[in-house]
C-alpha cells in the first residue's frame, strides 16, 4: 500500500471515528514541534469535513511579531494560492488578556475544495511544519427528499421527553397512554455536542454545527473562531441554507419562539464570532442576500433604531421598512398573520411578534397576565403551518428550521412546567408538520433534534398539600415520594389538546435540574416566570426570597456568579422521518446532521443543478459494510 | 442634609448625602419644591459636549454626572395629553413608564413619564448587577435582575430601566431595594462611545436603601 493511499484511508478512518467518538478523540500530533517555532493556528481545524464546492474561508495565523521568512502554506503539496487560484489577504493584530500576543495572518475568502478526498494542509513557519487534514466527502446521491424540516428543541433531552409524555399523555400501570409524534418517528440517534474550545456548548456553536457541518466555538455562529478582536472577520463556513439557495434555488424558512436573531435561528444564516451581534444578524439576510422566504419569531427591538423608544439598533436603520421594501409582508400579531395568510399566501413573510423572545406556551395560554404588551402572539403550530404553506410554493423545495427556543430558556431558570409545555407545543408542531407533509409533500425529510442538554430529571412525585402544610424543610421532604410511593402524578388532559388542563394539581413531578445556584424549590407551577436566584451586593447569586418562598433550600453547585442552571454534556437525541431518515439512526457528531440533511436532498454544490450523482457506498467505506452501513474501528 | 424630602426619614442612607453641585447650571424653569434644595438639572446644554461614558471603567469615580450633563438627547418627546402635578417630587413607578409596545413603532411612552421630563421624581427599584465596586452611576431596575447584561453579550437589558447618575458622590453596590430622589430626563439617549442606551435617566439628589 503506498503512503498516500494509506494516509487517505487513515484520514477517512479518523473522520469516521471522529463521528463516532466525538472530536476530542485522536488529537493530531504536531509534525515537527520545535521550541523556536511560533504557534500556528489553522482554520478550518484538523479533521474538518466538507461538501466539495461548499464555500469556506481558510485562515492561517502565526503568533509571532513578524511573519517568519520561511512561511509557506501548501495543500497536498501545492502552494495554497495556486491551489485556490486566489491570493490571500494579509492581516495582523494582537490578542490576549493584555493584547500581548501578536498574530500574523493570511486568509483566503470564499474558497472551496474541488473534489472529494483527503486534503493535507501544511504550514511552515520558523522552521517547523504544522499539518491538518481536511476531508471532502463524496456527495450522497440523495434519498429522494425535496424538502427538509429541521426542528430544534433548544436544550431538549430524553428525561424531559419522558416527563412531558407522562404529563401530556398519562401513564396507567406503567404503560403510557399515548406517544408523542416525535416518539413515533422512523429513526432515533444520538449526537455529541462539544465545541472547538470546550467539551461544553451553547446554542450558537451547536446550532451552527447542525447548519454548517463544521464545529465552532462557544458563542460563535457560522465561523471558526480566530484570535482577532474583530468578531465579524472570522473565517466563515457556508450554511446549508446558503448552499441550497445558491445552488438549487430552494426556499428558506426560519421559525422560532425565541427572538429570530437568537443563536439557534441565526445559525441558519449568521456568521459572527459573537452571537450578541444582534444588529448585524438582523440585517444579515438582507445585506448578504439570503432573503429567507419566511422569518418568524420575536426580537422587534433589533429591527428598530435606538432613536425609536424601545429600538436597539445602533446603525439607525429601520429593518421593518427595509424588509418591507425588499418584498416582505410584515406582520406583528397572530391576527395579522392569519389575515395575511387568508389574503393569499405571501411570497415572503416577516412575522415579528415580540420586542424580545416570544412568551412561552404556558403564559400565552394560561397565565396571560404575563404577556404584557404582547397579548396576540401566534403559537408554534400556527407559525409552522403558515411557514410550510409559503415555502411549499417553491417546486425546487425548501429548508425550514423550526425552533422551540424556550425549552432551554425555561430550563435555565429551573421552570419545569414552562419548559415541558413548550416541549409539548413543539411535538404538536412536529405532528402538524408530519400531517402537512403526508398530504402535500411526502418527499419531505423531517428531523427533530436538540442542540445541547439540560440536567433536568424527574425522580419521584410530590404531595403538594403535605408539602405546603409542612412547617420546615424536613417536613416538606417527607412529602417527596420515591420509588413505589411516588405513584402517579395527577396531571390530566381532559380537553384533548395534549397539554395538562392545569399544572396546578395535587401530585406533581419531583423534578429538578442537577446544577443550580442556591435556591428554593417547591416543585409547583409558578404563576409568573421563575427567577430562582438574585445577585447580592458582591454580584454573587443567592436564593431569591420571592421565588418559591415555601420551597426547600437546595444549596448551589455552580460558581457563585451563575444565576441559573447551565447546559449539560449529555448526547442530544435526534429523530427523523421521511426520505433520508435512515442516516440519523446512529451515534454521531452533531456536524453529521448537516451531512444527513444534505445527503437526503442529494446536494452537490459543484453540480450545475446542485444535484449529486449516484454514489457507491461500498468503495467509500474504509471498514466493513454490513446491510449498507459502514462500520470502522 | 440636602436634597431631602419630607416624609422619608426612617430610611438608611448608604451614600454620602449629595451637596448641591457647584458646576451644575441652576434651573429656574421647573417648579420649585419646598423639599428639594438641590440644584435642579433640566435640559442639556445647547451644544452637546463629548457624550458621557458610563460604561467606561476608566472614568474617575464621581465624573459620570459631569459627562452625563453633556449628553446628547436624540429626542425630547412631548406628551399627547400633558399632565400637571400638585406636589413634587412626583412618585413614579416603573410600570407607569410605558403605555405599551407596538412592535413596528416601538415603546409608547406614557403621558405621565413624558410630563415629568425635567421634574423632580421619587422612584423605587433595584440596582442592576454593576461592573465595578465604586459607583457614580448605575442602572435602576424594577425587579432584581437574575442576569448581568453588562457581563454577557447574550443578555440584553429589559425596557423598564432607568440610568441613574449620582452627583458628586459614589456608592458601593447593593442588592437592597432603594428609594431614589432626583430629576427625571426622558428620551432616547445614546452614548456613541460605549453604546449605552437609555430612555429614562435620573440625576439623583438622594438615595435611600430600604
Amino acid at each position: 500500500m503506498n503512503h498516500r493511499l494509506y494516509k487517505k484511508i487513515e484520514a477517512f478512518v479518523r473522520v469516521v471515528l471522529a463521528t463516532v467518538l466525538g472530536v476530542t478523540a485522536l488529537p493530531v500530533l504536531p509534525a515537527a514541534a520545535q521550541d523556536a517555532a511560533p504557534p500556528v493556528l489553522i482554520l478550518p481545524i484538523d479533521r474538518a469535513t466538507f461538501l466539495p464546492g461548499a464555500y469556506f474561508d481558510f485562515r492561517v495565523e502565526v503568533h509571532a511579531a513578524e511573519m517568519p521568512e520561511d512561511f509557506a502554506v501548501t495543500i497536498n503539496g501545492e502552494d495554497a494560492s495556486a491551489f485556490f487560484g486566489a491570493e490571500p489577504n494579509q492581516e495582523s493584530w494582537t490578542f490576549g488578556k493584555e493584547e500581548e500576543t501578536p498574530s500574523q495572518s493570511v486568509i483566503w475568502r470564499q474558497v472551496m475544495l474541488p473534489e472529494p478526498g483527503l486534503y493535507t494542509v501544511e504550514v511552515t513557519a520558523g522552521g517547523a511544519t504544522t499539518s491538518v487534514d481536511w476531508y471532502a466527502r463524496q456527495p450522497a446521491a440523495g434519498a429522494g427528499a425535496r424538502n427538509v424540516i429541521l426542528f430544534v428543541g433548544d436544550g431538549m433531552t430524553i428525561p424531559q421527553l419522558t416527563a412531558a409524555r407522562i404529563a401530556s399523555r398519562g401513564n396507567t400501570q406503567g404503560k403510557t397512554n399515548g406517544y408523542f409524534a416525535i416518539d413515533q418517528m422512523e429513526t432515533i440517534g444520538l449526537i455529541q455536542t462539544s465545541s472547538v474550545d470546550s467539551i461544553m456548548a451553547d446554542s450558537a456553536n451547536t446550532a451552527s454545527a447542525l447548519n454548517t457541518g463544521h464545529k465552532s466555538s462557544v458563542n460563535a455562529l457560522g465561523v471558526y473562531a480566530d484570535t482577532s478582536p474583530d468578531t465579524l472577520d472570522d473565517p466563515r463556513q457556508e450554511t446549508l441554507a446558503e448552499i441550497l439557495k445558491r445552488t438549487r434555488g430552494m426556499s428558506i424558512g426560519i421559525v422560532t419562539t425565541a427572538g429570530w436573531t437568537d443563536a439557534t435561528p441565526a445559525a441558519v444564516f449568521g456568521h459572527t464570532r459573537r452571537r450578541g451581534d444582534r444588529d448585524f444578524l438582523a440585517a444579515s439576510p438582507l445585506d448578504e442576500g439570503l432573503l429567507p422566504e419566511v422569518i418568524m419569531g420575536g426580537d422587534g427591538r433589533y429591527m428598530l433604531p435606538e432613536a425609536v423608544a424601545g429600538g436597539r439598533r445602533k446603525d439607525g436603520r429601520n429593518m421593518f421598512d427595509e424588509y418591507e421594501a425588499a418584498g416582505y409582508t410584515v406582520v406583528t400579531t397572530a391576527t395579522e398573520l392569519q389575515n395575511a395568510m387568508d389574503a393569499g399566501t405571501p411570497e415572503r413573510l416577516l412575522g415579528i411578534f415580540h420586542s424580545g423572545d416570544m412568551n412561552v406556551w404556558l403564559d400565552r395560554n394560561v397565565y396571560t397576565d404575563n404577556l404584557g404588551d404582547f397579548p396576540d402572539q401566534p403559537g408554534l403550530v400556527d407559525m409552522t403551518l403558515s411557514a410550510l404553506e409559503i415555502l411549499g410554493q417553491n417546486e425546487n423545495g425548501f429548508y425550514l428550521m423550526v425552533e422551540a427556543g424556550s425549552i432551554d430558556k425555561q430550563m435555565h431558570p429551573l421552570d419545569q412546567e414552562r419548559a415541558l409545555s413548550d416541549l409539548i407545543e413543539m411535538d404538536n408542531a412536529v405532528a402538524a408538520a408530519i400531517e402537512w407533509a403526508a398530504v402535500n409533500a411526502p418527499d419531505t425529510l423531517i428531523v427533530v433534534t436538540a442542540d445541547h442538554g439540560h440536567g433536568y430529571e424527574v425522580y419521584g412525585t410530590v404531595d403538594v398539600k403535605q408539602f405546603n402544610s409542612a412547617a420546615d424543610d424536613a417536613g416538606k421532604r417527607k412529602a417527596i415520594r420515591i420509588y413505589d410511593a411516588a405513584g402517579f402524578p395527577t396531571y390530566e388532559d381532559a380537553d384533548g389538546d395534549f397539554f395538562p388542563d392545569t399544572w396546578d394539581v395535587s401530585i406533581v413531578f419531583a423534578g429538578v435540574v442537577n446544577n443550580h445556584p442556591d435556591y428554593t424549590e417547591d416543585f409547583q407551577v409558578s404563576p409568573t416566570p421563575r427567577v430562582p436566584a438574585i445577585a447580592d451586593a458582591d454580584g454573587n447569586y443567592v436564593d431569591n426570597p420571592d421565588d418559591d418562598p415555601n420551597g426547600i433550600l437546595l444549596t448551589g453547585n455552580l460558581p457563585l456568579a451563575s444565576s441559573t442552571g447551565v447546559h449539560t454534556l449529555q448526547d442530544a437525541p435526534v429523530f427523523a422521518s421521511g426520505p433520508g431518515a435512515a442516516f440519523f439512526g446512529r451515534v454521531m457528531d452533531n456536524t453529521e446532521i448537516f451531512f444527513g440533511m444534505a445527503a437526503a436532498l442529494g446536494v452537490d454544490p459543484l453540480a450545475e443543478d446542485g444535484m449529486a450523482a449516484s454514489m457507491d457506498t461500498e468503495s467509500a467505506c474504509a471498514g466493513i459494510v454490513f446491510n449498507s452501513r459502514c462500520y470502522t474501528r | 442634609m440636602s436634597g431631602c424630602s419630607a416624609g422619608v426619614n426612617n430610611a438608611i442612607s448608604a451614600v454620602t448625602p449629595l451637596p448641591p453641585t457647584a458646576d451644575a447650571p441652576t434651573a429656574p424653569t421647573q417648579p420649585p419644591t419646598s423639599t428639594a434644595s438641590a440644584a435642579q438639572e433640566t435640559a442639556p446644554t445647547a451644544t452637546p459636549a463629548p457624550t458621557p461614558t458610563p460604561l467606561d471603567l476608566n472614568l474617575p469615580a464621581g465624573s459620570a454626572l459631569a459627562s452625563a450633563r453633556a449628553t446628547d438627547i436624540a429626542t425630547r418627546p412631548t406628551p399627547r395629553n400633558p399632565m400637571s402635578f400638585d406636589e413634587f417630587p412626583v412618585k413614579l413607578r416603573f410600570d407607569e413608564f410605558y403605555d405599551g409596545y407596538n412592535v413596528r413603532t416601538g415603546l409608547i411612552l406614557s403621558d405621565k413619564l413624558l410630563s415629568l421630563d425635567g421634574q423632580p421624581v421619587v422612584i423605587e427599584g433595584y440596582m442592576a448587577p454593576p461592573l465595578k465596586a465604586e459607583l457614580d452611576w448605575f442602572v435602576l431596575t424594577r425587579i432584581q435582575l437574575a442576569y448581568c447584561p453588562f457581563c454577557s453579550t447574550a443578555a440584553d437589558w429589559p425596557d423598564d430601566i432607568a440610568l441613574v447618575y449620582l452627583a458628586d458622590s459614589t456608592m458601593r453596590p447593593t442588592d437592597r431595594p432603594m428609594r431614589l430622589y432626583g430629576t427625571l430626563e426622558v428620551g432616547p439617549s445614546i452614548d456613541p462611545e460605549t453604546g449605552m442606551l437609555s430612555l429614562v435617566r435620573i440625576y439623583a439628589d438622594k438615595l435611600e436603601l430600604l
